[in-house]
């Protein structure tokens, strides 16, 4: 029954008041006030490294380390039962700055896993939209995702975590398909009620065979905050595989916006 | 001599016929497997799941590659416009029907789809550009569109999304007009009237058999009283009816000659529009021959009709829709 435990306090947090709290306390942003320079002194070497040896398989991120190998190193995610445990990243340059370079910012095919400018580095959007790639050889930072096809380990794989600085976000997988390869950022105005809503009844009137929807999840609301991992295939360019999950457990308690109508 | 050239020139026509109709596919949505086959995994990994594979009650399916899925329509081009006239001059889908031809049983099953079926519809504005997507009867998709190729490729599009992105081998929109052609080209078609039509044609009373011919057939196909709450229902149901009874006369006559087949491809090629082309059809009538089909080749859509707030209708039962697709498109997995 636990995965019926979804935010159901929801109403109260679009509350204005709450809002402006938000603004100052929580997703507005504190790595200002958290962050100064304390590791100044921390050997490089181990800095350099921390791209590739950081793992949330101990439940902490060394955040401060991350950022001094790259500031654009926002947040982890970490989806037990599939090799996916990388840092999320968002460039200032350009929306798809990290299709073709890696995790410390460098030229590499391989890529990183990130988000679009138009969504908030504080998770505090309606559907937080993640790219990663999937290569020829099935290989590839997303290629688990198409893991997420198979009914029985879809079944059996509820949960991914996001780390933030100074928090932790719980979320439960709740649908895996394929959809046409557009943009849901540029498809969807999530800044809006109506377009969060429009999103929902596209994604529970999708027409898909094998699309996978878990019992319990047929209520989400635009009062809700989603995730969307999203990766492709070259061999199927048209066609984008989404795994979407819903935020069920928010640590620090920092996670809130004000919805407009 | 002539009659071996003729031979001669059918057998390469039906073998382009037959080559070249698996490139028709609009939507190359279902995905399936083909990029697995190399896609590096271990044998154990390919072993456990595909994609494309579809889990329903404890039975897992693949969509059945070998499958020629064909979108048939009848278009009314003087019918009144239903649900949205604006840009509507494409002519309504009255008669919608796919055909699926398994070659590995060696059957032909069709489905009749309720003309009245809600469904995704793209609007398009009075220049052609798209509007937006709306829910309405998935008939009037064809009229959004120039009633040729533009409106088939439209109809196309959303009898494969009603059908989870099913691939669609070929389309043909036939006018009701060439129905007659058709019919004779056949010799007629027998059958025992259905439901009163004295209305339209003395002879139509009820279990009465009536040999069909010219605009008797059209009439007998497309007769639907306006005023009868679900008369699409029943109208479908006598066009079942004289679609399998023409089919088995066809049959016949194509085996005894398959140039029929080229004249009719002919006598209806201006009241038609098609991307099927003479020597794809031509494949087809042949093959056809050898395949089972008869009255319980036939599927409808189930679902309840309602009244909308001016015309009907048709829900269908999105389960028995799933479970038909994996009926008839797909095969199980042991």
């Amino acid at each position: 029954m636990k995965k019926h435990d979804k935010k159901g306090k929801l109403p109260e947090l679009i509350c204005i008041i709450f809002g402006i709290l938000c603004m100052s306390a929580g997703c507005g942003s504190n790595e200002e006030d958290e962050q100064p320079e304390k590791i100044q002194d921390t050997v490089d070497t181990q800095i350099q490294d921390s791209v590739v040896t950081e793992s949330a398989k101990d439940t902490q991120i060394d955040f401060a380390a991350l950022g001094e190998e790259n500031p654009d190193i926002f947040a982890w995610i970490n989806i037990p039962g599939t090799q996916i445990d990388y840092p999320v990243l968002q460039s200032e340059q350009a929306d798809d700055f990290y299709e073709f370079h890696n995790a410390s910012g460098e030229e590499d095919d391989t890529g990183a896993i990130y988000i679009e400018l138009a969504n908030l580095k504080s998770m505090c959007d309606f559907n937080t939209v993640l790219h990663g790639k999937t290569g020829e050889d099935g290989s590839g930072l997303f290629a688990d995702l198409y893991q997420f096809a198979n009914p029985d380990f879809f079944e059996e794989h509820e949960k991914l975590y996001v780390y933030l600085d100074g928090n932790m976000l719980t979320y439960e997988i709740f649908a895996a398909y394929e959809r046409e390869n557009t943009s849901l950022i540029r498809t969807y105005d999530f800044t809006y009620i109506n377009g969060c809503q429009k999103f929902l009844d596209d994604l529970y009137g999708t027409r898909e065979m094998s699309r996978n929807i878990r019992e319990g999840w047929d209520d989400l609301t635009p009062y809700h905050f989603l995730i969307t991992l999203t990766t492709q295939k070259e061999e199927n360019a048209d066609k984008q595989f989404v795994v979407i999950a819903a935020l069920i457990d928010d640590a620090a308690g920092e996670i809130d916006r004000v919805v407009t109508e | 001599m002539f009659a071996g050239l003729l031979a001669g020139s059918f057998g390469i026509v039906r073998a382009m016929g037959k080559n070249r109709l698996r490139q028709h596919v609009q939507s190359t949505s279902l995905n399936l497997q083909a990029m697995i086959e190399d896609a590096g995994l271990s044998a154990e990994e390919k072993d456990t799941w595909k994609e494309g594979w579809v889990k329903y009650q404890d039975t897992v399916y693949e969509y059945n590659e070998e499958m020629l899925t064909f979108l048939v329509m009848g278009i009314d081009k003087d019918s009144d416009a239903v649900a949205v006239s604006e840009g509507t001059n494409g002519g309504q889908a009255d008669a919608i029907f796919l055909v699926a031809m398994n070659p590995e049983d060696k059957t032909i099953k069709v489905i009749a789809i309720n003309r009245n079926t809600m469904t995704d519809i793209d609007i398009y504005n009075e220049e052609g550009a798209y509007v937006t997507t709306t829910k309405a009867q998935i008939a009037v998709q064809h009229g959004f569109g120039d009633g040729m190729e533009e409106s088939c490729s439209y109809q196309q599009k959303a009898v494969a999304n009603l059908f989870y992105n099913l691939p669609i081998h070929g389309y043909a929109a036939v006018n009701m007009s060439a129905i007659a052609t058709i019919n004779d080209s056949v010799g007629g078609v027998k059958v025992n009237v259905l439901e009163d039509m004295t209305a339209i044609d003395a002879d139509f009373v009820k279990d009465n058999q009536v040999h069909l011919i010219g605009e008797e057939a059209f009439w007998y196909v497309k007769y639907r009283d306006t005023n009868e709450f679900a008369s699409a229902d029943t109208r479908l149901e006598r066009q079942k009816q004289y679609l399998s009874t023409f089919m088995k006369v066809a049959k016949r006559a194509v085996k005894k000659d398959i140039s029929v087949v080229l004249d009719l491809y002919e006598a209806i090629s201006h009241q038609m529009v098609t991307d099927i082309s003479l020597d794809e059809a031509v494949y087809l009538a042949s093959i056809v021959s050898g395949y089972q089909f008869d009255e319980s080749s036939f599927y409808t859509l189930q679902g309840e009709t309602l009244m909308g707030e001016q015309f009907e209708e048709f829900y269908p039962d999105e389960k028995a829709l799933y479970e038909l697709i994996l009926d008839i498109f797909y095969k199980e997995i042991e």
